[in-house]
C-alpha cells in the first residue's frame, strides 16, 4: 500500500504543477498583484523557478549536461527593475564552452483591464566574453513597468558533464515556488547536500531510458594497408535516477553587517559527483569524504608533485640553514626567507599555475598554493614535520560538505608535539599562527604524505590586545594635552602593521589624528614595527581642543575623553546571523588625569562591571580619585572570535552600558 | 677609424640606458610626496587620413610603494575597430637592470564593460604584474590605430596626485590636409617647451613636482597642465564630420546622429495626444509626457559602435521601453514633438562634481545627455533616465555648468541653473519630552528642498529596515534609538520632501553627581570638521552651499529645572553664518533655535584654516550641553 501512496502523491504533484505553471500562461491576478503576499516590502519576487537537468548523448562529443531553466518574475516597483535583467554565467575552460540557446521571454502587463504581452527579441540578448575562463549571457526584458510579470526560459548545454553548480534556492527577493528535476543516467552517481535554514525535501525515483548510439571499431587483425573500420549502431538501455525538489515560499535572504559571507546562510542544494559506473569499465569512486577530497587534491600533479620538488631551492636553502641548530630556528628562518623572497599575486588557489613552484620561485611571485607549498617543501627539506593545510577562504564560504571545489587556499603546518603551528607566507607581516583574515574560516584539512588527513582548527584562540595608556593635563579653556602610549598584540598588531606599512608615515599620522577625533599629534614614535614577534607600540604627545565642558563655573569631564566609545555599533533590533569578529580581543584604557590647581573633584562616575553570559565577554570600569589625580581603568573583553546570533541582545546591551558609562562625567568645582 | 664607430656607439647606448632607468638618476626634488615618478611619458599621434590615426606611446614609471602601482597604466582599452599592433612591458630593478619582459600574449584580454552598462564592445588588454621589490621601474610601450579621429587623445603633463613627472613629451602630427585646433591649459609655472607648426604640435615638459591631495580642492584637471587637440575634419564609427565651432559640432550631431531617430508610429502619436487632451498649458503637457516616460521606461545601457553616440530610435525604445540616456532622451523628445512641444537633446558632463563643457574648445565632450524644453522663455530640464527625479529638478548631477544644446540650426552652449545657497534648504522642527529623567521621546519633521531634496527623497522607497538604519545613522550621536511611525510626503511639483519621524531614546541624558546633563540640540548636529592640512597649497572650493533652520521644543519632567541656558551665539564669517539659542518659554518648557548657512564659493588656501575654525565653532555649539537640577528629595 505504501508504494501506491507514493505513486499517487507523485501524480498529484505533477498534475498540480502543470496547472500552476505553463510558460507564457500568466494570469491577470499575477500581473495585478500590488505587493507580495508574505513580504509586502519586496521590490520583486520569483513566482516560479523551474530547472530541468538532464543528460544527452551525441555520437561525436559524448555526454553533455543540459539545464533547461524557467523563471517567472514579478516586478512590484521601480526598485525591482534590476530583476528584469538576468545574467547567466557560462564556463569556458580549456576549449570546453557552455552554450546557451533557446532563449525565450515574454513581459506581461495590464493595459486597462486587458492582459498584454511583449516578446523578448534578439536586441535584448547579449553574449560577452568576460575573460579566458568565463562568458556571460545577459537577457533584458522589454516593456517592463511596475507590476510586470516576466516569463523567461533558456537552455544551457555543458560539456562539463561531471560538474553542476550549486542550485540556489534563496535570493534577495522572495521565491514562491521552485522545482528542480534532475534525470541522471545510472552511470553517474551524485551525492546531494543541502544547506541554509529552509528545509528541502528531495523525492527520488527511477525511470528507464534508452538511447541510440553508433560507434566505429577498428577491424581485428587488419592486415591491409587501408585499415578497415566497421560502423556499429545499437540501442543502449539504462536506468535513470530522478531527483525531484519542490519547495514553496522561501523568504528573501537579507544581508547583515559583521557577517563574514552571506552565502554561508543561503538555502541551496548541491549535487556532487561521487562515482562513475560505465558498462565494461571499472567502478570509479570519488569517495566523497573530506579525507577523499584532500587525497584527490594531493594526487593532482600541480599539488603533490610540486610539493616533492626540491631542486630549485636546494642550494639557497642549504646556505640559509648552515649552522642552525634547533628546529624552531630553522622554521623561523625558512618562513622569514619565503616571506621576504616571495610576493603574493592576489590569487587564491589550491593548485599551482603552469610552471609551478619553480617558475614562481624564479619570478619571486606566486599564488597562495605556490608560495605555501614551497614553504612546506622547504620545511620538509630541513627535516621538519611539515604538511600543507587546505582551506576555504572567508569569501569562498564555509565548506559544509565534502566537495572538490570546497577548498581554494593552502597554508603550511608544522606538527609539533602537542599542537599545530600554521604558516601563511603570502603576507609580509604574518607570523606562525597569525595568518591573514581571509584564511581564518572555521577549519582546514591537513594532508600528510601518506594521504591521510586531519581537521585543523583555524580560528585564533589567543586574545589580541589593544592597551592604551594616557596621561592628561586639563587646561581651563577646554584644551587638554598629554601623552598616549598604545600597545597592540597578535591580530591587532598584524592589522596595525598592515595599515602602517601601506601608506607613508605622514598620511598614517593624518588618519590617526582624524580617527582620534581631531587631535594634534607630536613626537610620534613607534617600537617593534619590524620586529614581528613583539607587540607593536606607538607613543605620541597630543593636544585636543574642546575636550570637555565648562558650565556655570564647573568643569564636566568625560574621563576617557576622545577614546570613549560614543556609539553603539549594534543598531538593528534583531539579528539572524552570528557576529563575526575573526578573533577574541581585549581593549583596555588606563587613563591618569591631573586636576588643575584650584579645582577639586566634586563627583565622579561609579565603577561598574557587566558580563556577557557564558563567559563570552565583559566590560569593567574602575575609577579612583587621589587628591589631584583621577585614575581610570576600563576593559572591554570578548572571549570568542564568533558570537552566535542568540547572544546579539546581550552584546547590544553590553555596548549600551559601555556607551552610557563612558559618557558619564567627572565634575570639577573651584575650591 | 671606421671600426671604432660601433664601439663608441655601444658605450654611448649603455650610458643612456643606465642614465634612464636607475632610481638614483631621478632628480631629488621630484621625490617628496611621490608614490611614483613618471620618468618618461611620450606619445606620438599621427593622423594619416580623416579616418586613420596611429598612436605610439612609451611610458616609463618608477614605483616607490604600493600606492604607486596605480600610476603604471600598463593597459590598453580598445573597441572593435581599433587595432593594437604592439604592446609590451619591461621591468627594471632599482639599479636599472632588466628583470622581466612581457609580450602581448602575457597581457590579459578582458571585457571592459563598466558598471551600469549591460553590454558594450569595449575591451581591455592589461598587465597583471606583482612587484617583487620597491622601487622598480616599468617601461610600457604600445602602438595602436583607430579610425575614430573624433576623439584625439587629451594630454596631461602630470597624471594625478602623488606622482611626479620627470619628462613628458607629446607630438601630434597631421599627414593629410586637415587643420588642427588645440588648447593649452595651466602651463604657467611649469617648464614646458613647445615647437608648433601648422601640421605638427610638439611639447616637452620636464620636472613637474608631485601635488598632494587636499580636501575641498578644485578638480585636478582645473590646475593640471595639459593640452587638448581636435581635428576640423574627423571620423566616428563610419561617419565623417567637420566642425570648428560649437554651432558646427552641434549641427553635425543633429544631422548625422539625431535626424531620423525620432519617428513614432501613428498609434503612439494618437495615444500621446489623447493623454494631453484638453490640457493647454505647455508646462502641464510636458509634465504629463515626462511622467508617462518615467512610469513606462527604465534605464538599460547598451553601447555598440556608433550606438555609443547615436541614440537607438524612438520606435525601438517605444517597443522595448528601455534605453540609455541618449535613447530615453530622444524618445521623450519624440513624444513631446508629437504633441507640438519643441525640446532639445543636450550634452553634459553629469556628476556631483561640477564640470562644464570647455566653452572655448569645441570638441566631442560630455558623458551624458538630458532634455531641454524651453517654456515661456525659461529652460525646463528633464532627466529622462530617472523614474523618480521631479520635472525640472537639476539636483547635483547637472546643475550649474555649461552644456551643449543641440538644435536643427546647430549647437548652442548654455549654462544650467545653480541653486542659490538658501534654496538648498532644510527646516527641522520637533519636540521632545524628557521622560523617566534620562529618556527622551518625541517627533521631528524635516522639510528638504534643492540639493537637500536630492539627498533625501530616495529614502521613501527603502525597506523599513533600511529606513531604521538610515535614521539611526543620521542621529548617530543618539544611542539606543527606537523609531516609531515614519511617514513621507514627496511633493514633486514643489520639489519638497517632508519626513515625519517619531522616536524614543533611552538614557539620552547623562548623569553627573546629582545633576543631569542635556544636549538640547537632539535632531540636527553638524559635527563634521574638515581634516587639518599642514601647509595647504590649493585654494578651497565649496561647490554648493545650504541653509538649515531648526526649532525644537523641549519639555522637562515635573520639578526639573535648568541650572543654565545657552547664551545666544551668533557667528558671522565669509563662509556663512551660525546662530543658536536656548530659552525658557515657560517653566519646564525650553525652546532651542538654530540656523546654519554655508555659502558656496572659491576661497583662498589661507581661508581653509579659518573655515575649519568656523566649522569647529559650529560643531562645539551644536554639541553644547546644559545642566538640569533634579527636584530635591
Amino acid at each position: 500500500m505504501k508504494l501506491r501512496f507514493t505513486l499517487l502523491f507523485l501524480i498529484v504533484i505533477q498534475f498540480g504543477f502543470a496547472n500552476e505553471f505553463k510558460f507564457g500562461k500568466v494570469s491577470k491576478e499575477e500581473v495585478m498583484a500590488k505587493e507580495h503576499h508574505l513580504d509586502p516590502e519586496a521590490n520583486a519576487a520569483i513566482l516560479f523557478k523551474k530547472e530541468w537537468v538532464h543528460y544527452t548523448y551525441d555520437n561525436n562529443v559524448g555526454w553533455s549536461l543540459v539545464r533547461e531553466v524557467n523563471y517567472r518574475i514579478k516586478i512590484y516597483n521601480k526598485d525591482g527593475f534590476e530583476w528584469a535583467t538576468l545574467g547567466v554565467p557560462l564556463y569556458a575552460a580549456s576549449g570546453m564552452e557552455e552554450n546557451i540557446s533557446s532563449i525565450k521571454g515574454y513581459t506581461f502587463n495590464m493595459e486597462g483591464d486587458k492582459l498584454v504581452s511583449e516578446k523578448l527579441k534578439k536586441d535584448g540578448i547579449f553574449e560577452e566574453e568576460v575573460n579566458k575562463y568565463r562568458n556571460k549571457a545577459s537577457i533584458t526584458m522589454p516593456n517592463v513597468k511596475e507590476g510586470s510579470v516576466l516569463d523567461i526560459e533558456y537552455r544551457v548545454s555543458s560539456p562539463i558533464y561531471w560538474y553542476m553548480d550549486e542550485f540556489k534556492l534563496q535570493y534577495q527577493i522572495p521565491l514562491d515556488h521552485v522545482e528542480i528535476k534532475l534525470e541522471i543516467p545510472e552511470y553517474f552517481i551524485f551525492r546531494k547536500y543541502g544547506k541554509g535554514s529552509h528545509p528541502i525535501e528531495v523525492n527520488q525515483s527511477k525511470e528507464n531510458r534508452s538511447i541510440n548510439v553508433s560507434y566505429t571499431t577498428k577491424d581485428q587483425g587488419a592486415r591491409y594497408i587501408g585499415r578497415g573500420t566497421t560502423k556499429h549502431t545499437g540501442k543502449v538501455e539504462f536506468m535513470e535516477n530522478i531527483h525531484h525538489v519542490i519547495t514553496d515560499n522561501i523568504p528573501a535572504l537579507l544581508d547583515e553587517k559583521y557577517t563574514s559571507n552571506i552565502d554561508n546562510y543561503r538555502t541551496s542544494i548541491k549535487f556532487e559527483l561521487a562515482a562513475t559506473r560505465f558498462p565494461n569499465s571499472p567502478y570509479k569512486n570519488y569517495s566523497l569524504t573530506w579525507e577523499g577530497v584532500a587525497k584527490s587534491i594531493y594526487d593532482y600533479d600541480d599539488f603533490g608533485n610540486e610539493l616533492d620538488k626540491t631542486n630549485y631551492f636546494k642550494e639557497d636553502l642549504e646556505n640559509l640553514l648552515e649552522g642552525l641548530g634547533s628546529d624552531e630556528e630553522k622554521a623561523i628562518t625558512i618562513f622569514e626567507f619565503v616571506k621576504a623572497k616571495m610576493n603574493w599575486n592576489n590569487y587564491v588557489g589550491v593548485t599551482c599555475e603552469s610552471g609551478g613552484v619553480r617558475k614562481a620561485y624564479k619570478e619571486e611571485t606566486g599564488n597562495a598554493a605556490e608560495i605555501n607549498l614551497m614553504l612546506t617543501s622547504m620545511f620538509r627539506y630541513a627535516g621538519l614535520k611539515a604538511n600543507p593545510v587546505l582551506i576555504s577562504t572567508r569569501s569562498h564560504g564555509i565548506p559544509l560538505f565534502p566537495t572538490s571545489d570546497g577548498f581554494n587556499y593552502v597554508v603550511a603546518a608544522l606538527e609539533m608535539q602537542d599542537h599545530v603551528l600554521l604558516f601563511d607566507a603570502t603576507e609580509k607581516n604574518s607570523l606562525p599562527n597569525i595568518m591573514p583574515l581571509r584564511a581564518l574560516n572555521w577549519t582546514g584539512r591537513l594532508i600528510r604524505e601518506d594521504g591521510s588527513s586531519a581537521q585543523v582548527g583555524l580560528m585564533p584562540k589567543k586574545k589580541s590586545l589593544d592597551v592604551t595608556m594616557m596621561n592628561v593635563d586639563i587646561q581651563e579653556d577646554g584644551v587638554i594635552s598629554g601623552e598616549i602610549r598604545e600597545q597592540f598584540t597578535v591580530y591587532n598588531a598584524f592589522s596595525f602593521r598592515n595599515r602602517y606599512f601601506s601608506v607613508s608615515e605622514d598620511s598614517f599620522l593624518e588618519s590617526l589624528e582624524k580617527k582620534q577625533g581631531d587631535i594634534e599629534i607630536s613626537d610620534y614614535e613607534i617600537q617593534n614595527k619590524g620586529n614581528l614577534s613583539k607587540p607593536v607600540v606607538q607613543s605620541f604627545g597630543f593636544v585636543k581642543e574642546g575636550a570637555f565642558e565648562a558650565i556655570s563655573g564647573k568643569l564636566y569631564v568625560s574621563p576617557l575623553f576622545h577614546l570613549a566609545t560614543l556609539e553603539n555599533p549594534f543598531k538593528a533590533d534583531k539579528r539572524e546571523f552570528p557576529i563575526d569578529y575573526g578573533f577574541p580581543w581585549e581593549d583596555r584604557y588606563i587613563v591618569n588625569i591631573n586636576i588643575p590647581d584650584g579645582y577639586v573633584v566634586e563627583s565622579y562616575p561609579e565603577p561598574i562591571a557587566v558580563a556577557l553570559p557564558d563567559n563570552l565577554g565583559k566590560f569593567i570600569y574602575n575609577i579612583t580619585v587621589n587628591q589631584n589625580l583621577v585614575s581610570v581603568d576600563v576593559k572591554v573583553d570578548i572571549n570568542s572570535g564568533i558570537l552566535p546570533a542568540r547572544y546579539y541582545q546581550d552584546l547590544k546591551e553590553l555596548y549600551r552600558h559601555i556607551v552610557e558609562k563612558e559618557s558619564e562625567k567627572i565634575v570639577l568645582t573651584k575650591t | 677609424m671606421r671600426f671604432l664607430a660601433p664601439i663608441f656607439f655601444c658605450l654611448f647606448f649603455n650610458f643612456i640606458y643606465s642614465q634612464n632607468y636607475s632610481v638614483t638618476s631621478i632628480p631629488k626634488d621630484l621625490l617628496p610626496g611621490a608614490d611614483a615618478v613618471v620618468r618618461l611619458d611620450k606619445m606620438n599621434v599621427l593622423v594619416t587620413a580623416q579616418d586613420q590615426m596611429e598612436i605610439t606611446s612609451k611610458r616609463v614609471v618608477t614605483v616607490f610603494n604600493d600606492a604607486g602601482n596605480d600610476d603604471v597604466h600598463a593597459y590598453a582599452f580598445y573597441e572593435k575597430n581599433d587595432k593594437i599592433s604592439k604592446i609590451e612591458a619591461l621591468v627594471y630593478n632599482l639599479n636599472g637592470e632588466l628583470i622581466r619582459k612581457f609580450k602581448k600574449k602575457d597581457f590579459l584580454d578582458q571585457s571592459a564593460i563598466s558598471g551600469g552598462t549591460l553590454y558594450s564592445d569595449s575591451r581591455v588588454l592589461y598587465l597583471k604584474y606583482t612587484p617583487t621589490a620597491y622601487p622598480y621601474t616599468i617601461e610600457f610601450t604600445k602602438t595602436y590605430s583607430t579610425p575614430n579621429t573624433a576623439f584625439s587623445p587629451t594630454w596631461y603633463f602630470l597624471d594625478d596626485y602623488g606622482v611626479s613627472t620627470e619628462k613628458s613629451e607629446f607630438t601630434y602630427a597631421v599627414d593629410c590636409d586637415i587643420d588642427i585646433r588645440y588648447k593649452e591649459s595651466n602651463f604657467e609655472g611649469h617648464n614646458i617647451e613647445s615647437e608648433n607648426t601648422k601640421s605638427r604640435l610638439h611639447y616637452t615638459a620636464r620636472n613637474i613636482v608631485a601635488i598632494k591631495r587636499e580636501p575641498m580642492s578644485p578638480a585636478f584637471r582645473e590646475f593640471a597642465p595639459g593640452i587638448k587637440v581636435a581635428l576640423s575634419n574627423f571620423h566616428l564609427e563610419g561617419i565623417n564630420g567637420s566642425a570648428n565651432t560649437w554651432q558646427e559640432l552641434g549641427k553635425w550631431i543633429y544631422e548625422r546622429l539625431l535626424v531620423g531617430r525620432g519617428e513614432l508610429d501613428q498609434n503612439t502619436i494618437t495615444k500621446v495626444n489623447n493623454m494631453v487632451k484638453g490640457v493647454e498649458d505647455p508646462y502641464e503637457k510636458t509634465r504629463l509626457v515626462y511622467e508617462y516616460v518615467q512610469s513606462n521606461t527604465r534605464y538599460i545601457s547598451v553601447q555598440l559602435g556608433i550606438g555609443g553616440w547615436m541614440p537607438i530610435s524612438a520606435e525601438d525604445v517605444n517597443r522595448v521601453k528601455y534605453g540609455d540616456c541618449k535613447g530615453l532622451t530622444n524618445y521623450t523628445k519624440a513624444l513631446l514633438s508629437a504633441i507640438g512641444v519643441d525640446s532639445y537633446y543636450t550634452v553634459v558632463y553629469g556628476g556631483s562634481r561640477v564640470r562644464s563643457l570647455d566653452s572655448d574648445f569645441p570638441s566631442m565632450q560630455g558623458n551624458h545627455v538630458f532634455l531641454n524644453v524651453p517654456i515661456n522663455g525659461e529652460d525646463v530640464w528633464l532627466e529622462c533616465t530617472s523614474q523618480t527625479t521631479p520635472m525640472n529638478h537639476l539636483g547635483m548631477f547637472t546643475d550649474n555648468r555649461n552644456v551643449l544644446k543641440i538644435t536643427p540650426e546647430g549647437g548652442e552652449l548654455i549654462k544650467t541653473r545653480a541653486n542659490p545657497d538658501e534654496e538648498n534648504y532644510q527646516k527641522t522642527t520637533g519636540k521632545y519630552y524628557i521622560t523617566n529623567e534620562r529618556n527622551i521621546e518625541g517627533e521631528v519633521e524635516i522639510l528638504s528642498k534643492g540639493t537637500q531634496y536630492d539627498q533625501k527623497y530616495r529614502i521613501k522607497n527603502e525597506s523599513r529596515k533600511d529606513q531604521d538604519e538610515f535614521y539611526k545613522n543620521y542621529w548617530d550621536y543618539i544611542n539606543n534609538v527606537t523609531l516609531g511611525d515614519i511617514t513621507f510626503t514627496d511633493d514633486k511639483h514643489k520639489i519638497e520632501f517632508t519626513e515625519k519621524v517619531q522616536l524614543k531614546a533611552k538614557n539620552y541624558l547623562s548623569i553627573a553627581n546629582e545633576q543631569l546633563i542635556l544636549a538640547p540640540n537632539a535632531f540636527n548636529r553638524n559635527l563634521l570638521v574638515p581634516t587639518r592640512v599642514r601647509n595647504r597649497s590649493m585654494e578651497m572650493v565649496i561647490s554648493r552651499g545650504y541653509l538649515d533652520e531648526d526649532e525644537f521644543v523641549i519639555y522637562l519632567p515635573e520639578g526639573v529645572s535648568p541650572e543654565n541656558l545657552l547664551d545666544p551665539i551668533e557667528v558671522e564669517s565669509k563662509f556663512g553664518s551660525y546662530y543658536a539659542s536656548l530659552e525658557q518659554v515657560e517653566p519646564g518648557v525650553l525652546k532651542y533655535k538654530r540656523k546654519l548657512l554655508i555659502k558656496s564659493g572659491r576661497y583662498s588656501k589661507e581661508d581653509y584654516k579659518l573655515y575649519r575654525d568656523f566649522r569647529r565653532k559650529v560643531a562645539r555649539n551644536d554639541n553644547a550641553k546644559i545642566i538640569l537640577n533634579k527636584p530635591l528629595k
